[in-house]
């Protein structure tokens, strides 16, 4: 083999393996850009994070709707999910059709409208034309995911309040995701006020201890 | 020796027998020997389990001083030691506190309606004695308008919470800056982390309960009896300091359950309530909950005139 032959095919070879050589760059950078993103999740300064409980990443609120920080992890469970009758366009297909209102009506006798007491109306909180969407007084659709942009309409500072995690419950992580109850987990709909709960039982009186609330229950003086 | 040697008749005869005595030099063979069978005599009667003690319990050291051999040895014990009672196979770990982390708990006095949830819940997470009963939460029941705690009642029953004319306290361990149980433990059981929890170290506790006469807000529990626990009740999640078992004759007290809080969960007694009340988290960061909630609402805490910087924060909104 003389010297120009030698060449050629020297030539020839590092041309075909270019492709090879190509991609091993590239895994190699992408080896080091994982290997990077993994020490710095598991840099000892940062907080560490759990997974909350029964999260479904696609409730999150829409992009854009709360700019808080405190918004940006937390996941809202998904109400529609939750709703016993829901779509309601399975029952109502009718469009415009208001129908029979308020309390006594006979296709939802469970319901007891104790919100805005001179309003039995349903359709200030319910789309007459989308049954299956809720509607702000601007006339916007809602989705019952979204139940928060409703109440907040009146109930302005629990809104805000709720979205920096200050009103209502939530359960996760503190430094990282929060499972974040929605304004109808803890209210109901139509009679949003909080009744009276069964309280747990009590400490045990000490054995000699004074009594010194004699009007604190009946049958007992203490 | 005779009778009358024995029973000496006069006092100054039997110093002088003593005097004598001591005088005498000690064989130093004699000596050993002596040291000899007394040394093979306790330990038979250690071998033999005449006296049960676990040594290595007993010479354990301060948990700061303790070096991550030392410190597995002991979890493996106290592990083994519940294996035994309980048969049930549970994991102690001592996480650290996490850097930059302050802890705040900020409780909502309008939204806490006194169902004591919280309380049970704390009960099971902390593994916190049945039989004596023990509870690290106590609910105040207070008049409405008036925030004074010794017209409070804790043992209120209530079939239907929260009654109209009253308001609920919440009270546990205010985790203070300027502790005064930390600074009346003889000891030094009891001190603060880096995180602002106090904890205390159970097997260095010698169970004076200086501690508690310190504790301004009576947040302080002994255990008077051992610890009856349900062996289907037992939490297999277990920290050092904050709710492995505890032995008899000990204090324990609320650690804002610092082997969940420092995994990043929330305390068991907020996970509980249902009313959303509690509120914690990382004061340093400015956009957490409780930092959000001193910013924007008007909160207290109690007994603020004792300067011994609180961590438990009330507010109504």
């Amino acid at each position: 083999m003389d010297n120009s032959q030698r060449k050629t095919r020297r030539a020839r070879v590092s041309i075909t393996r270019r492709p090879i050589a190509i991609a091993a760059v590239f895994a190699a950078a992408l080896l080091l850009v994982a290997i990077g993103a993994r020490s710095r999740a598991a840099s000892p300064t940062k907080a560490p994070a759990i997974a909350a409980k029964k999260m479904t990443p696609s409730n999150v609120p829409a992009p854009g709707a709360d700019p808080t920080p405190a918004m940006q992890n937390a996941i809202v469970p998904s109400r529609s999910h939750a709703m016993r009758m829901y779509p309601c366009s399975d029952c109502h297909g009718d469009e415009g059709q208001k129908g029979d209102q308020g309390n006594g009506s006979p296709s939802h006798p469970q319901i007891e409208l104790a919100h805005l007491p001179n309003s039995q109306d349903c359709f200030v909180c319910h789309d007459p034309m989308e049954r299956d969407k809720l509607i702000l007084v601007t006339g916007k659709h809602v989705e019952f995911d979204h139940v928060q942009d409703l109440c907040g309409q009146c109930h302005m500072s629990k809104r805000r309040d709720w979205a920096r995690g200050i009103h209502g419950k939530q359960v996760g992580s503190w430094s990282g995701l929060k499972h974040r109850y929605a304004c109808t987990d803890c209210h109901d709909a139509h009679t949003p006020a909080i009744g009276p709960m069964k309280a747990m039982p009590a400490p045990a009186f000490p054995k000699f201890g004074i009594r010194k609330h004699p009007n604190a229950a009946p049958g007992k003086t203490r | 020796m005779s009778e009358k040697d024995k029973y000496p008749a006069h006092p100054e005869r039997a110093s002088k027998q003593v005097e004598t005595r001591l005088l005498t030099e000690t064989d130093r063979r004699d000596f050993l020997k002596k040291a000899g069978v007394m040394s093979a005599a306790v330990g038979a009667a250690a071998a033999t389990g005449g006296c049960n003690v676990n040594w290595n319990k007993v010479f354990q050291k301060h948990y700061k001083e303790m070096s991550a051999s030392d410190k597995k040895k002991v979890f493996a014990r106290i592990a083994a030691e519940q294996k035994k009672t309980y048969n049930k196979e549970v994991t102690v770990s001592d996480p650290p506190p996490i850097d930059g982390v302050s802890f705040v708990f900020a409780i909502s006095l309008s939204q806490c309606n006194g169902n004591r949830k919280c309380v049970h819940a704390c009960v099971e997470e902390n593994n916190q004695s049945r039989a004596p009963e023990i509870q690290y939460i106590k609910v105040i029941e207070l008049d409405r308008g008036t925030l004074n705690l010794e017209k409070g009642d804790q043992y209120y029953e209530g079939e239907q919470v929260p009654r109209s004319d009253k308001v609920y306290l919440p009270m546990q361990c205010n985790q203070c800056d300027n502790a005064p149980c930390v600074k009346a433990c003889p000891v030094k059981a009891t001190w603060k982390e880096k995180d602002g929890i106090v904890v205390i170290d159970y097997d260095w506790c010698i169970g004076c309960r200086y501690c508690m006469a310190a504790c301004p807000y009576e947040a302080r529990r002994f255990n008077f009896r051992t610890p009856q626990i349900p062996r289907h009740e037992l939490n297999p999640n277990q920290g050092y300091l904050s709710n492995r078992v505890r032995p008899r004759g000990v204090v324990e007290k609320c650690h804002f359950c610092l082997h969940r809080t420092r995994k990043g969960q929330y305390p068991a007694c907020l996970e509980a309530c249902p009313t959303g009340a509690r509120k914690f988290g990382n004061i340093n960061d400015p956009n957490s909950e409780v930092a959000q909630i001193l910013k924007t609402k008007r909160v207290f805490v109690l007994k603020e005139d004792l300067a011994t910087i609180p961590r438990l924060y009330y507010y109504f909104d």
